[in-house]
C-alpha cells in the first residue's frame, strides 16, 4: 500500500491533547462546574481588587493616572518575566523530555510541523493563566482610564503577540541550553534558577520597606517608591512596545496604536518563524542531545561514607530509610528547590518581627508586641502545616510505586512508619521552633513563653505529620503524578484544612492561658491558684487533643502503608 | 516448598482466584500460565502478602504469610510485574538498602551487590542513577533484588518483560542454576517457549481456577490427539479452548 504523501495536519498532532483534556472534562461534570464557577469568582473578584486599587491611585490629583500607567508597565513586565521562565521549563518538558515528542520524531512527520504543534503546546502551557487573568486585570485598567471600547480587544491582542514572542524565545533559549547541557541538567538547573529568582525577588520587595510609605502618607512618596522600582524601559525590549501600545490606547492616542501592534505582531511572527526554522534544522540533534544525559550518583566516597558514619547509632531500619529518603530528595531538585523560596519567605517572617517597634515603651508598641507574640505560636505551625503538605503528606506517593520493596521484605510497617515519621517531624519542628522560639527572643518574651511554645509545637507537629503520612498514605496515587501535582490535589488540600482545623484547636484552647500569663507577666503579678489550675486544664486539653491525633492518625498511617504495596 | 490451600479472592463481582490449591516442591520450577485476567498476578500478590485472602492459606517454607509474614519474606525473593525502582538511586545504592531491608549485615550487602551487578551486567553502571537505565537494565536490577538476600524462594512475574536475547538466555540458566541448589522458583509468564524449556511443572489458571497442573508430559496427554509431539503453547491453547467449551 502506498503511504498518504501528505503531512498529517496540524490539528491531528494535537488532536490526543485535545481529547485527552475533552475526557478529562467530561469525566466529571461537576468538579468543571464547580471549577468553572470557581474560576468566575475569582476573576470577578479580580476585577474588584484592581479596581478598586486602580481607582484609588487614579484619584490622587495629576500624579494618579501617571502611578497607575507605571503599575501597568510593571505588570506587564513581571508577566512577560514569568512567562519567559515557564515557557522555557516548559519548552524543555514538551520538546526535548516528553515521550510523545519520540513519537512524532519517529514518524514522517515535517519538523516544522512538529515545532508549530509543539509549539502552541508549549504557548497554552505556559501563558493560559497569565492572558486568563489579564483579562480582568487589563478590563479594570480600561474603566479606570475610561478608555475605548476597542481597549481590552486590542490590549488582549498585544498581550497574545506578546505571549508568542516570548515563548518563540523560551523553546530558543531551552533549545540552546539543551544542546550544551543535558536537558535532565538544563531542566534542574532551571528550577533552582527559578526558585532564587522568586526567592531573591520577595526578599528585595519585602527589604524595600514598603511599610515606610504609611509614615509618608502622601502620593509622592509612593510616586517614589514605585518610579525606584526596577530601572527606566528600554527601547528595544517588547515588553516597552506593549506598554507603548497599551498607553495609547489607555490615552486615545490612535495614531500611535497601528504602528505599535504592527511591530509587536510582526515581531511575534518572525520569531515564531526563527524558532521554527532554527528547529527545523537542529530539533533531531538537540533531541539526541537531551537523551544523552547519564545522571551519575553521589561520589561513592566520602559524601556517602559520611553519611553511613553519621547514621550509624540509629536503629538500622531508621537510618536505612533516612539514608535513602535524604539522597532522594537531595538528587532531586524538583523536591528541594522549593526550600530556597521558602527560606526566604522565613527571611521575611522573621524580619516583619524585627521592624517592630520592639524599643519603644509605649502603651501601643507594648500592645503590638504582645500581640505578635500571641500570633507567633499560629503562625509559626501554619506555615509548618503548608510545610507538611508539600514535604509530610507527599512522602507516601513518593513511596508508593516502588513500596512493592519494602513490602516483600521482613521489615515491619511499623518501623518503616517510624522512620518516616522521624524524617518528616525533625526537620519540621526546627523549622517551627526557630521560627517561634527565634522571634519571641526579637520580642523579649518571658521564658514560661519559649517553653509553652515549644511543648505546644513538638505536640502539635506531631500529630500534624502523623496526619499527613496517614492522609498521604490513604490518598497516595501510583501514576506517577509529580510531587507538586500530588500536593495541590484535592487529597492535599483536606489534608491542609484538617491540619488548620486542629491547629484553630489548639489555639482556640490556648489563647486564653496565654493571654493570662501574659497580663500577668506585665503586670508582675502572680496568678491564683483557680487561675493556675484552669490554665493547666487548658494545656492539658490541647495536649490530649495532640496525642489523641498522633495515635488514631498513625493507627490510620501504618493500615494505609500495608494497603500501599 | 510453596503450599496454597483453598485460596480464593474476590473484587466486588469479579472473581480473582478462585479455590486455588497447589503444592510446589522445593527445587522445582514451577511456571504459572493463562491468559491476560486469569489471576495471576493476584495470585502472586496474595502469595506476597500484597493482598489479603477471602480464604484460604499460603505457606512459603512452611511459614504462613498471613502469621508468620516476616519469617516468610525472609526466605522469598520477589519480582513485580511492573518493577518501579528509585529513579534517582545508584544500583549499588539500591541494593544496599534492599539489603537492608532484609537484616543483611552492611559488609555481607556489598559483597552480594558486588556478585549480583557482575551476575546482571550491570557492574559497569554501578555509580549511574537508575533514571538513565532502559527497562531491561530496571528488569534486571529489579531481578538482583529480589537475589540479594539469596532466598530459597522466588516468586518472578513476568521476568522475560524488556530483557534481550543474551540477558533472556542468562536469566533462564540462573533460574535452572538456583533450582539445582535446592530453591523453589514460582514463575508466572506469557513466554510458553522458555517456560517450556525451563519449568519442570506447569499450572494452568483460567478465570482464577486452576484448570491443569502437571509436568509437559500430563499436559500434553489432555490434548486430545495430538499426542507426544504437541508443544506447550499447543496445549496450552488447546486446554482454554476446551474449557471455554464448557462455559
Amino acid at each position: 500500500m502506498q503511504a498518504s504523501t501528505h503531512p498529517p495536519s496540524l490539528g491531528l498532532l494535537l488532536s490526543p491533547r485535545l481529547r485527552v483534556t475533552r475526557r478529562a472534562l467530561g469525566a466529571h461534570p461537576r468538579r468543571m462546574v464547580a471549577g468553572l464557577a470557581g474560576l468566575v469568582a475569582t476573576l470577578l473578584g479580580t476585577l474588584a481588587l484592581f479596581e478598586n486599587v486602580l481607582g484609588y491611585f487614579h484619584a490622587l490629583g495629576e500624579i494618579g493616572p501617571l502611578l497607575t500607567l507605571r503599575l501597568l508597565e510593571l505588570l506587564i513586565v513581571t508577566l512577560a518575566g514569568v512567562t519567559l521562565l515557564s515557557s522555557t521549563i516548559a519548552a524543555l518538558s514538551i520538546f526535548y523530555l516528553s515521550d510523545e515528542t519520540a513519537l512524532l520524531l519517529a514518524s514522517p512527520v515535517p519538523l516544522r510541523r512538529i515545532h508549530h504543534a509543539r509549539f502552541v503546546e508549549t504557548l497554552v502551557a505556559s501563558s493560559w493563566m497569565v492572558l486568563v487573568f489579564s483579562v480582568p486585570a487589563l478590563l479594570a485598567w480600561g474603566r479606570v482610564h475610561d478608555a475605548h471600547g476597542a481597549f481590552l480587544p486590542l490590549a488582549l491582542l498585544a498581550l497574545v503577540a506578546l505571549l508568542v514572542l516570548l515563548t518563540a524565545t523560551g523553546i530558543l533559549l531551552a533549545s540552546a541550553i539543551v544542546l550544551v547541557l543535558p536537558a535532565r541538567g538544563a531542566r534542574d538547573g532551571l528550577l533552582i534558577a527559578s526558585a532564587l529568582l522568586i526567592g531573591a525577588g520577595l526578599l528585595a520587595l519585602r527589604l524595600a520597606r514598603p511599610e515606610r510609605l504609611e509614615g509618608a502618607g502622601d502620593a509622592g512618596g509612593f510616586a517614589a517608591f514605585l518610579l525606584g522600582l526596577g530601572a527606566g524601559p528600554s527601547p528595544w525590549l517588547p515588553t516597552t512596545w506593549t506598554s507603548d501600545l497599551m498607553r495609547a490606547l489607555l490615552g486615545a492616542d490612535a495614531p500611535a496604536v497601528p504602528l505599535r501592534l504592527g511591530l509587536l505582531v510582526t515581531s511575534a511572527a518572525l520569531a515564531v518563524e526563527a524558532s521554527a526554522s532554527l528547529l527545523g534544522r537542529v530539533l533531531p540533534l538537540a533531541w539526541s542531545r537531551a537523551q544523552s544525559g547519564r545522571g551519575k550518583g553521589g561520589p561513592p566516597g566520602r559524601a556517602n561514607h559520611l553519611l553511613d558514619a553519621l547514621l550509624r547509632p540509629l536503629p538500622r531500619p531508621l537510618a536505612l530509610f533516612f539514608a535513602k529518603d535524604l539522597r532522594l530528595f537531595l538528587r532531586d531538585p524538583a523536591q528541594w528547590s522549593q526550600l530556597l523560596l521558602l527560606a526566604a519567605l522565613g527571611a521575611i517572617y522573621v524580619f516583619n518581627f524585627s521592624a517592630l517597634p520592639i524599643a519603644e515603651t509605649t502603651a501601643v508598641a507594648v500592645l503590638l508586641r504582645d500581640l505578635a507574640q500571641l500570633a507567633n505560636l499560629p503562625l509559626a505551625a501554619f506555615v509548618a502545616a503548608a510545610l507538611a503538605v508539600r514535604f509530610v503528606f507527599t512522602m507516601p506517593a513518593l513511596e508508593a510505586r516502588t513500596f512493592w520493596l519494602v513490602r516483600s521484605s521482613p521489615i515491619m510497617l511499623e518501623h518503616v512508619w517510624r522512620a518516616k515519621f522521624t524524617a518528616g517531624y525533625l526537620p519540621l519542628l526546627a523549622v517551627a521552633l526557630a521560627m517561634a522560639v527565634g522571634t519571641n527572643v526579637l520580642l523579649d518574651a518571658p521564658a514560661s513563653t519559649h517553653i509553652i511554645y515549644g511543648v505546644t509545637l513538638a505536640l502539635l507537629l506531631a500529630a500534624i505529620v502523623s496526619l499527613g503520612l496517614a492522609m498521604g498514605a490513604t490518598h497516595a496515587p501510583r501514576d506517577g503524578r509529580s510531587v507538586a501535582q500530588v500536593a495541590a490535589g484535592p487529597a492535599a488540600m483536606g489534608y491542609m484544612t484538617a491540619s488548620l482545623g486542629l491547629v484553630a484547636a489548639v489555639v482556640a484552647l490556648e489563647l486564653w492561658p496565654l493571654t493570662r500569663l501574659l497580663a500577668a507577666s506585665r503586670a508582675r503579678e502572680p496568678l491564683g491558684t483557680g487561675a493556675m489550675l484552669a490554665i493547666a486544664v487548658c494545656f492539658a486539653a490541647a495536649a490530649a487533643l495532640c496525642c489523641g491525633v498522633t495515635v488514631a492518625a498513625r493507627r490510620g498511617g501504618i493500615r494505609a502503608l500495608a494497603r500501599l504495596g | 516448598m510453596i503450599e496454597i490451600e483453598s485460596l480464593g479472592k474476590s473484587f466486588g463481582r469479579n472473581v480473582g482466584v478462585d479455590g486455588l490449591d497447589l503444592t510446589i516442591p522445593r527445587g522445582s520450577v514451577f511456571g504459572f500460565i493463562g491468559r491476560n485476567g486469569a489471576g495471576k498476578t493476584t495470585t502472586i500478590r496474595l502469595m506476597m502478602g500484597l493482598l489479603v485472602p477471602d480464604q484460604g492459606r499460603i505457606r512459603l517454607g512452611g511459614y504462613d504469610i498471613a502469621r508468620q509474614r516476616e519469617q516468610a519474606l525472609a526466605i522469598t525473593g520477589y519480582l513485580p510485574d511492573q518493577p518501579y525502582l528509585y529513579d534517582k538511586l545508584t544500583p549499588d545504592e539500591l541494593l544496599a538498602f534492599v539489603a537492608g531491608l532484609h537484616g543483611l549485615r552492611r559488609r555481607h550487602a556489598v559483597q552480594r551487590a558486588a556478585v549480583l551487578l557482575t551476575e546482571m551486567a550491570l557492574a559497569a553502571q554501578r555509580g549511574d542513577l537508575i533514571e538513565t537505565f532502559s527497562h531491561g537494565m530496571k528488569q534486571r536490577l529489579a531481578l538482583a533484588c529480589a537475589l540479594v538476600h539469596e532466598p530459597s524462594i522466588l516468586v518472578l512475574d513476568e521476568p522475560m518483560v524488556g530483557l534481550d536475547p543474551q540477558g533472556a538466555r542468562d536469566l533462564r540458566t540462573l533460574l535452572r542454576r538456583l533450582a539445582a541448589g535446592g530453591s523453589t522458583i514460582f514463575l508466572s509468564t506469557h513466554s510458553l517457549a522458555v517456560a517450556e524449556e525451563i519449568c519442570d511443572r506447569f499450572g494452568i489458571l483460567d478465570q482464577g481456577r486452576l484448570i491443569a497442573e502437571g509436568d509437559l508430559d500430563s499436559l500434553r496427554a489432555r490434548v486430545a490427539g495430538r499426542g507426544a509431539g504437541a508443544s506447550l503453547e499447543t496445549a496450552f491453547l488447546e486446554i482454554v479452548a476446551a474449557r471455554e467449551g464448557e462455559w
